[in-house]
């Protein structure tokens, strides 16, 4: 096989695979970040979900600290009781409008009171959260720092002039949150994750879900609440998604589908050349057969040849003559067949040589003689074309004796007029008979291969339909033509040969 | 005229020494291409005729070996391979022309008259040309005119009427004719000579039943008066 035909198979089977990998992790990359993308907005509004759950904390513990401030005594003992009662106000402080201290009584005690009182006192300085705030804001949350880490204050103006602040210490805030949270329990039901809420200094504090991550895993997603819990966050933990799966499976199917296109294609491969090996073999066969003949078909035309120089003999002659014609004929037929092969691989060349139209023709009709004899042909020729020419006298030669061939199989029993004209460069050499000859719808066809024309009187009439083609191509690459022309009677076919003076 | 022919195929090669013995030549025959190279360099022929293919050397190799010694003689290819690269290679190898299986004894003749023709020419002592009755020949050319017409000979053919013109007003009988045109190995017999003279008279006499060249005289030969 040639190489460049294996290249180009090559290239043909891997080029649309090549594509398709190339299309198809392209495909699969995109994919992929489709698919992560959904999934961390997925994630995303789970965590989105619990947040906005968890917002009913805010109102809980703003509800409760509203109920348990909504009728303050004014008296500081009373304050005292309360707050001591309550649990809630705890941790409380009082105070009107220019700051000053209402509760608890004789200034800040010990020092979580004096760091309450620090911290609440931001609330009405210039610019604090109840300027902020304006006068319509009755109540509100600030953060708060104390010993346990951020927890809330929450404040609310009790009275015109009267604002009151109560600290809600982090673990409050924790238990409250947690609360709301889904239980700790594995619950196989709500899938394979874990979701943990991280308080404002980073530490985990709670965690739900089947799944465990391993150690110092990143979460995926992770998102803060909501005022006032804004500093609490929750995240998603895993399981991590399962990454490259789809590229591996795009990657594999088109290792198969290339794994099938190289086996059909070797398939495809072997079949055709299998169909080309056998037609060069049968090819060859041909070839071969015809060059095996010409030595037999030599020796049976040489010999009758000889032999009709020494036997006198009429009917002798007579039958020496039917002998020497007919291994003329199949001599024409094998060098039609071989002609025919050397056309189709395209290695036929014409070899002008100098010689003279009228001569070649002349021996030609002398060979054909005893076959137009027998058939009731008689030839004329008007010679018109003496001199010597570059011509391929073996390619004109042939070209005619299928023409003259014809003459003697389809026209019997009439003339045949030969006829050469020359007006350099073109060589005219005019075929015609009175015979059937060829309707004009036919005249492109009669020079297909192997196309004879159908008509009651060529029954019988042996041939292989491939003479005129040949002959045509013949013409054609003595740079001239065949043409089949007008007539009244019969066929009537030019020959037309580009030569020139014979040096 | 001496030509080598070398044809591997007995019957091929038998037949083509005949039409070369027929013609005037001498013909020394080699059925392979070693033989041919040997009977070659023994007997320094002429032109010679090479098959291609042919066992022991073929045709093309005989022909390399031969170009080697002389670039000059003559040398026909023949061969049933008819591809144009066959011919192309022959002629490239240093062939002078290609005879293509099959072929007919008139394009044989034809062939080996136009080689015969060109080594003439080259030997101009032999081939002047020369006059008998109203017949003008010139052994060059391997042919002869009367007026405007031209008439094609062979070799032997010139030879007899050579012959008939240099023995003028006598006898020549057959031994001479056989040991001048044929050589005492190949001498045909008297029906073979008679039967050239017929096909000769059919050409060159203007009236061949009353032959004015060639005078039969019986039981001895032939005779040209002047």
């Amino acid at each position: 096989m040639h190489l460049r035909l294996r290249i180009l198979l090559g290239l043909l089977v891997l080029a649309p695979v090549g594509v398709l990998a190339a299309v198809g992790i392209w495909v699969a990359g995109s994919e992929e970040g489709r698919a992560a993308s959904e999934m961390r907005s997925l994630l995303e509004r789970k965590l989105e979900d619990l947040a906005v759950m968890l917002d009913v904390v805010d109102t809980e513990l703003q509800r409760d600290l509203l109920a348990a401030t909504e009728h303050l005594p004014s008296d500081p003992e009373q304050l005292r009781a309360l707050s001591q009662r309550h649990p809630r106000l705890e941790r409380m402080v009082v105070a009107d409008r220019a700051g000053r201290l209402l509760f608890p009584p004789g200034g800040p005690g010990n020092d979580e009171e004096q760091r309450l009182i620090r911290d609440a006192r931001t609330l009405w300085e210039p610019g604090a959260a109840l300027s902020r705030a304006g006068e319509r804001v009755t109540s509100g949350w600030e953060p708060l720092l104390d010993r346990e880490g951020l927890g809330l204050l929450f404040w609310r103006r009790t009275a015109p002039d009267q604002i009151v602040a109560v600290a809600v210490p982090k673990v409050v805030v924790q238990a409250a949150l947690v609360a709301r949270l889904p239980a700790t329990v594995p619950d196989r039901s709500r899938g394979d994750e874990r979701i943990a809420l991280f308080d404002p200094s980073g530490r985990m504090v709670y965690q739900w879900g089947a799944y465990t991550p391993p150690p110092n895993s990143k979460p995926l997603v992770a998102l803060w609440l909501r005022p006032p819990f804004a500093a609490w966050r929750l995240a998603y933990l895993g399981p991590e998604p399962v990454r490259g799966y789809t590229a591996l499976g795009i990657a594999g199917g088109l290792l198969a589908l290339a794994l099938v296109v190289v086996g059909a294609g070797v398939w495809i491969f072997r079949e055709s050349t299998r169909e080309f090996r056998l037609a060069a073999e049968r090819v060859s066969f041909v070839n071969q057969v015809s060059h095996e003949l010409k030595t037999p078909l030599t020796n049976v035309r040489m010999y009758a040849e000889l032999l009709e120089e020494t036997i006198e003999d009429p009917v002798g002659r007579q039958r020496l003559a039917v002998i020497v014609a007919e291994s003329q004929r199949l001599g024409r037929l094998i060098t039609n067949i071989l002609t025919l092969s050397r056309l189709e691989k395209g290695r036929l060349t014409v070899q002008p040589t100098s010689a003279c139209v009228d001569d070649v023709i002349r021996g030609l009709l002398e060979q054909f003689g005893p076959g137009f004899d027998s058939s009731g042909v008689t030839a004329r020729f008007d010679a018109g074309a003496p001199g010597q020419v570059r011509v391929d006298a073996d390619v004109l030669a042939q070209i005619l004796g299928n023409l003259l061939s014809n003459v003697e199989k389809y026209a019997p029993q009439g003339p045949v007029v030969v006829r050469t004209a020359v007006s350099l460069p073109i060589m005219r050499i005019l075929v015609e008979d009175r015979g059937p000859g060829i309707p004009a719808s036919e005249r492109e066809r009669v020079f297909e291969p192997f196309v004879r024309l159908v008509a009651p009187s060529h029954e019988g009439v042996p041939g292989t339909g491939i003479g005129l083609g040949i002959a045509r191509d013949l013409a054609r690459r003595h740079g001239g033509d065949l043409r089949i022309l007008d007539s009244d009677r019969g066929a009537r076919f030019e020959v037309i040969l580009i030569t020139e003076k014979a040096a | 005229m001496k030509v080598l022919l070398a044809e591997d195929d007995r019957h091929i090669r038998e037949g083509l020494r005949d039409i070369l013995v027929a013609e005037g030549y001498e013909t020394i025959t080699a059925c392979d291409g070693r033989e041919a190279v040997r009977l070659y360099l023994a007997e320094s022929p002429h032109f010679v005729l090479l098959d291609i293919m042919m066992p022991g050397a073929s045709g093309y190799e005989v022909c390399r070996e031969i170009r080697g010694r002389d670039p000059e003689v003559p040398i026909i290819f023949i061969s049933a391979k008819s591809e144009e690269i066959d011919r192309v290679l022959g002629l490239e190898m240093g062939g002078d022309d290609f005879i293509v299986k099959p072929f007919g004894v008139k394009e044989v003749v034809a062939r080996i008259r136009a080689v015969t023709r060109r080594c003439l020419r080259e030997r101009p002592t032999q081939s002047m040309p020369f006059t008998i009755g109203d017949l003008e020949v010139f052994p060059a050319e391997l042919r002869a005119r009367r007026g405007e017409n031209v008439i094609e000979l062979s070799l032997r053919e010139i030879g007899i009427l050579r012959l008939l013109q240099e023995n003028r007003g006598k006898v020549v009988d057959r031994n001479t004719f056989f040991n001048r045109l044929w050589g005492i190995e190949h001498a045909p017999n008297s029906r073979t000579l008679d039967q050239q003279i017929s096909k000769l008279r059919q050409r060159v006499e203007a009236d061949p039943a009353n032959p004015s060249l060639v005078r039969t005289v019986h039981g001895v030969g032939y005779r040209y008066d002047g």
